[in-house]
């Protein structure tokens, strides 16, 4: 049973944000219609930063999943998760259509890329 | 005309004899071997099994080839091999203990009673994950109960056996789709659960099922006998002396705690249930004490050949096993009962 995690793609907004910011998302590099990416394929490309968005908002769910992921042996051994750099982005500003907001949502995830130029 | 006589394993062994029996279950163990080795050594990512074999002989928690043999691949394995044989033997239990050639989880509602109490422990204690194979077999059992418990009411007919089991398994079933609607962020992929299938296993996850499985497994080889005789009909069961209604509690009880167990890790698994145990009899017959192990390695076989190919086919990308269980299990099953028509099953 899986954890529900879905790779995403360009069609995503997240991952569109993302691109323009010169990301490269390992999805994307299999084309495909489906979206449950093998852990193996994750494992092996081994990401710098994973970023999730979650259905719902509420803490419990966020926390048990970090929990979840931080516990399972083949999630928690990658380089993003034992860095930090899993990091779960506000609904508000990356699942709902941010509106007035883009440029907050550029903003959010420029500064955990690029956290040197905001210095 | 063929100048090669036609060889039969089942005449050279002279059928349902013990050596048939034994040689059926030792090809099995064999095959189930095989499947292991190639469900290890085969994924999404190209490993050359020289570089798997190195691996697992050094350890190293850093590399990449370790992680995905070791947290991936074996977990996956080990998940498809338990799920495969307790849900086979949970079928073949239920379809012996209510002499019903229809019964299986899924039709009689262990499935949506196990499914019920995983999806809600899911949603509302997301931490406490460890309860779940508890909770799906509590959930199960319900179900099995208030089944036969309905049948029973009607006249216990075979019959009414199965339509209660459909309607108690639909009316759990919203019940759990309700959860899934209200909780779209539960721990739990909605399409991925209701069709069954092992991404994700890990084996802190697998140790309270697999403890669950195997505990009952043991029970049901000691009971097997016993369930033979219970297969002769309630008057006959008793008047040899077995205590009927006990037997047949304590049997639904473990048909609930194997469903339950596999569903508490790898999702609503319906069809293998079924078929499994149709295809052990047609190898073994209906003897249980044969019955059970074949069932539990078929299961195992089955599950395991499907889990490959789920993973392989659309690589690097999964599609949930069940699906594949479903393409392949069908057309086998509606053969079986073609081959049943006329008179060839069960010898």
């Amino acid at each position: 049973m899986s954890s529900g995690a879905k790779a995403k793609y360009d069609d995503n907004m997240a991952c569109k944000i993302l691109d323009d910011l010169g990301t490269t998302n390992i999805a994307a590099k299999h084309e495909s219609l489906l979206e449950d990416l093998s852990m193996e394929i994750i494992i092996q490309e081994d990401p710098e930063y994973i970023f999730v968005v979650t259905m719902g908002d509420s803490e419990k769910a966020i926390n048990a999943l970090k929990e979840g992921i931080e516990k399972d042996p083949a999630w928690g051994n990658l380089s993003a998760v034992k860095n930090g750099n899993y990091i779960v982005l506000p609904k508000e500003l990356f699942h709902y259509k941010p509106n007035a907001k883009w440029s907050e949502s550029y903003e959010y995830m420029a500064k955990i890329l690029y956290p040197e130029i905001f210095q | 005309m063929s100048i090669w006589p036609k060889f039969s394993i089942q005449k050279f062994f002279n059928k349902n004899s013990g050596s048939y029996n034994g040689f059926v279950i030792a090809l099995l163990i064999i095959l189930l071997i095989i499947a292991a080795i190639i469900s290890i050594s085969i994924g999404s990512s190209k490993i050359p099994v020289g570089q798997i074999i190195s691996a697992l002989y050094h350890r190293d928690i850093n590399s990449k080839t370790y992680q995905i043999i070791n947290f991936v691949r074996i977990p996956r394995t080990l998940a498809a091999i338990l799920a495969g044989c307790s849900l086979s033997v949970s079928g073949a239990i239920l379809q012996s203990v209510l002499n019903n050639s229809l019964a299986s989880p899924n039709i009689i509602g262990v499935n949506s009673g196990a499914g019920f109490l995983t999806v809600l422990i899911s949603a509302f204690f997301p931490a406490s994950l460890y309860f779940v194979p508890l909770a799906a077999f509590i959930g199960g059992l319900m179900a099995v109960l208030i089944v036969f418990f309905i049948a029973q009411k009607t006249g216990a007919s075979r019959i009414s056996i199965v339509l209660s089991g459909v309607a108690v398994s639909s009316f759990i079933g919203a019940m759990t789709d309700t959860v899934l609607t209200l909780h779209p962020d539960s721990a739990i992929d909605r399409a991925v659960f209701l069709i069954g299938g092992f991404s994700g296993v890990t084996m802190e996850r697998l140790a309270f099922p697999a403890g669950f499985i195997v505990l009952a497994l043991v029970i049901v080889l000691i009971l097997s006998y016993d369930m033979n005789v219970l297969a002769l009909g309630d008057e006959t069961a008793k008047s040899l002396g077995l205590t009927v209604a006990r037997l047949r509690f304590l049997c639904l009880g473990i048909a609930a705690l194997l469903a339950g167990s596999a569903i508490s890790f790898a999702g609503l698994l319906g069809f293998v249930g079924l078929i499994v145990p149709h295809a052990s009899r047609f190898l073994v017959g209906y003897d249980n004490r044969f019955l059970i192990p074949v069932c539990a390695l078929l299961g195992s076989i089955f599950t395991l050949c499907c889990d490959v190919l789920a993973r392989v086919l659309f690589a690097p990308f999964e599609i949930p096993v069940g699906i594949i269980m479903s393409f392949l299990g069908g057309p086998f099953f509606i053969y079986l009962l073609l081959k049943r028509k006329k008179g060839k099953l069960y010898g």
